[in-house]
């Protein structure tokens, strides 16, 4: 059923605690995502007036249980975070996986191809990587205006300079390999070479480097959604119910505490597993 | 290579990347994103952009502007605030030492807790203090800092009543936000500081310090130590970086007044020049950082004076 190799890879994870332990947070927070309207115990956007800043426990007359309180209109605050965890994920997986895909094409081609055209993708990383990761997503949402779209565009985009430096450098360790050098003997095509030949060995490094980005653009979301600047408010997420809960922060500390404790651990785990991924491929990388 | 070398060329590529940093946040916004359409309301006709167009000079050929922008950066001309009515550039150069003060502080107190925590973890490798740095650090990893900022307001300002919540203007005020920032060094700096000292034991000149008869205590601080720093204080630089656009978010939560806090409240007024100025005196701080962190570098190890870096 498994080959080798795999059997290895999920021995390793179950006798690693902290991966372990980072698989089953995620699970979860994957499992409230995806099965949000069914986990959840109230709709998220309904207002229960009379119950305004419960605190936690509280159970409404008819019955209705608000596990972790409510906010400043009344609303649940574990469905708020069960619905949030849908567009933290979605927003930081799809942007990662924007920024891979452009990284891995473009550091392919720039290691492969050498010459002039190495040059140019090389200086875009530099001038990518002369802003911060914060910074540069904040001046690409500016540029691109508001909607779900550009934030995903911005975090995408101010992450891809990583992974084609990443890949760029492994290529050129693979380009002069004895079987590259036989395929292009053969009179392999180039896109072959590359796709079929030296993709699959830098694959891996990009997914732990995938892995690890995950947990940073969670947080670049929910900062800047919590700064007025991401997810538009219409769209229930963590950095949203941050930021209202931000208001009546003195009198109901639960919406802001359970809100970012979502985030939280959602990061941790995804950060377990990155790094058990990394020592794993390479236990010399502790770093 | 000579170490003035060295660094007057760091300094040349410096100024290039200065020049690049300007081209990239003047482009990006003219020409993915549109000024006007960001200071108009959302109500407005396309007369009244135009009219913007024209009254900000936008409507003019893009090079004609691109050039009139950097005749005027190099001056230190920034243009015109739109809400207030005042120079961006004297704006912008009031909130710098609020930010300075904070990511100092920050430093100040991230850097020698992460040295002195890293280093206990590495000399007694698996006792209590290295499982509790260890678990410390992987947590201020994963914690959003505007969100540690609000749980210390609530706990320590708003419970405890120790410290106040928010403002600026004494240093009472300035501790917890310092405190909240100093989180991004320490869940780094201290990891990184444990496993290289860890990693600068095991090599040949450890062996040779102890051969030629240097007790413990000589071989721990002169030799290793001083080779485990090098890669600490390049992520240190790095952080430095981290720490001041992190404080974009740091300044909004306790409400200091500056560059952060002035970037979001510009952009919430639609002050375009302000925006613009902002951005790239952020910029032009990160990458002055990390051009300080190359001279340490190149005064601290002597190989990097010769090797061409990476």
């Amino acid at each position: 059923m498994f080959a080798g190799r795999e059997v290895g890879t999920l021995r390793s994870m179950f006798t690693t605690p902290s991966a372990l332990v980072g698989v089953v947070v995620l699970a979860t927070v994957v499992v409230c995502a995806i099965f949000a309207d069914v986990i959840s115990p109230v709709d998220p956007a309904q207002q229960h007036l009379l119950y305004r800043l419960s605190p936690p426990g509280t159970v409404s007359e008819d019955g209705v249980t608000f596990v972790l309180g409510t906010d400043g209109l009344g609303r649940d605050v574990l469905s708020g975070i069960i619905h949030g965890s849908r567009v933290s994920l979605i927003v930081a997986v799809t942007a990662v996986g924007l920024g891979m895909l452009i990284g891995v094409a473009l550091g392919l081609v720039s290691g492969y191809s050498g010459g002039w055209l190495d040059t140019v993708i090389m200086r875009a990383v530099d001038v990518t990587i002369v802003l911060p990761f914060m910074l540069m997503a904040l001046v690409l949402r500016l540029a691109l205006g508001p909607g779900l779209g550009s934030i995903v565009i911005a975090l995408g985009i101010s992450g891809w300079a990583t992974h084609a430096r990443l890949v760029r450098g492994e290529v050129l360790s693979l380009r002069n390999k004895e079987y590259v050098l036989a395929s292009v003997a053969n009179g392999a095509p180039h896109g072959f070479i590359m796709l079929r030949r030296i993709l699959p060995h830098v694959l891996a490094s990009a997914i732990v480097l995938a892995s690890l980005q995950v947990g940073v653009t969670i947080v670049a979301e929910a900062s800047l959604t919590f700064l007025g600047l991401g997810v538009p408010p219409e769209i229930p997420s963590w950095g949203q119910m941050l930021a209202n809960g931000r208001d009546y922060m003195t009198r109901a500390w639960w919406v802001t505490t359970f809100s970012g404790l979502a985030i939280v651990l959602t990061v941790l785990a995804l950060n377990l597993i990155g790094d058990w991924l990394r020592d794993y491929r390479d236990p010399r990388l502790e770093r | 290579m000579r170490a003035g070398l060295v660094v007057l060329r760091r300094l040349g590529e410096t100024l290039l990347t200065v020049f690049l940093m300007v081209t990239i946040v003047f482009f990006l916004l003219r020409v993915v994103g549109d000024p006007a359409e960001l200071l108009v309301a959302p109500e407005a006709t396309h007369a009244d952009l135009d009219k913007l167009r024209a009254q900000l000079g936008l409507d003019r050929p893009l090079l004609e502007q691109y050039v009139d922008y950097m005749r005027s950066v190099v001056t230190f001309d920034f243009g015109r605030s739109l809400t207030q009515n005042r120079g961006a550039g004297e704006l912008v150069g009031e909130a710098v030492r609020p930010t300075l003060e904070l990511t100092g502080l920050a430093l100040l107190i991230g850097v020698p807790v992460s040295i002195i925590l890293g280093s206990i973890a590495a000399l007694r490798r698996g006792g209590i203090v290295d499982t509790v740095t260890t678990a410390f650090a992987t947590l201020g990893r994963a914690m959003p800092s505007f969100w540690l900022g609000l749980m210390l307001i609530i706990t320590v300002a708003v419970g405890l009543r120790w410290l106040p919540a928010s403002g600026y203007g004494t240093f009472q005020q300035l501790i917890l936000p310092s405190v909240t920032l100093s989180m991004i060094v320490i869940a780094d700096v201290t990891r990184l500081t444990r496993s290289s000292l860890l990693e600068a034991y095991g090599n040949d000149y450890v062996r040779t310090a102890y051969a030629k008869g240097a007790g413990p205590a000589r071989v721990t601080w002169f030799h290793v130590f001083r080779n485990a720093m090098v890669p600490v204080i390049t992520i240190i630089g790095l952080r430095t970086a981290v720490l001041i656009s992190g404080s974009i978010v740091v300044e909004s939560v306790f409400a200091v007044p500056g560059l952060g806090w002035l970037l979001i409240r510009a952009i919430n007024r639609f002050d375009f020049p302000v925006v613009q100025a902002t951005i790239i005196l952020i910029g032009f701080l990160v990458i002055a950082t990390s051009l300080l962190v190359d001279i340490a570098y190149v005064l601290i190890d002597p190989r990097s004076r010769s090797v061409r870096r990476a």
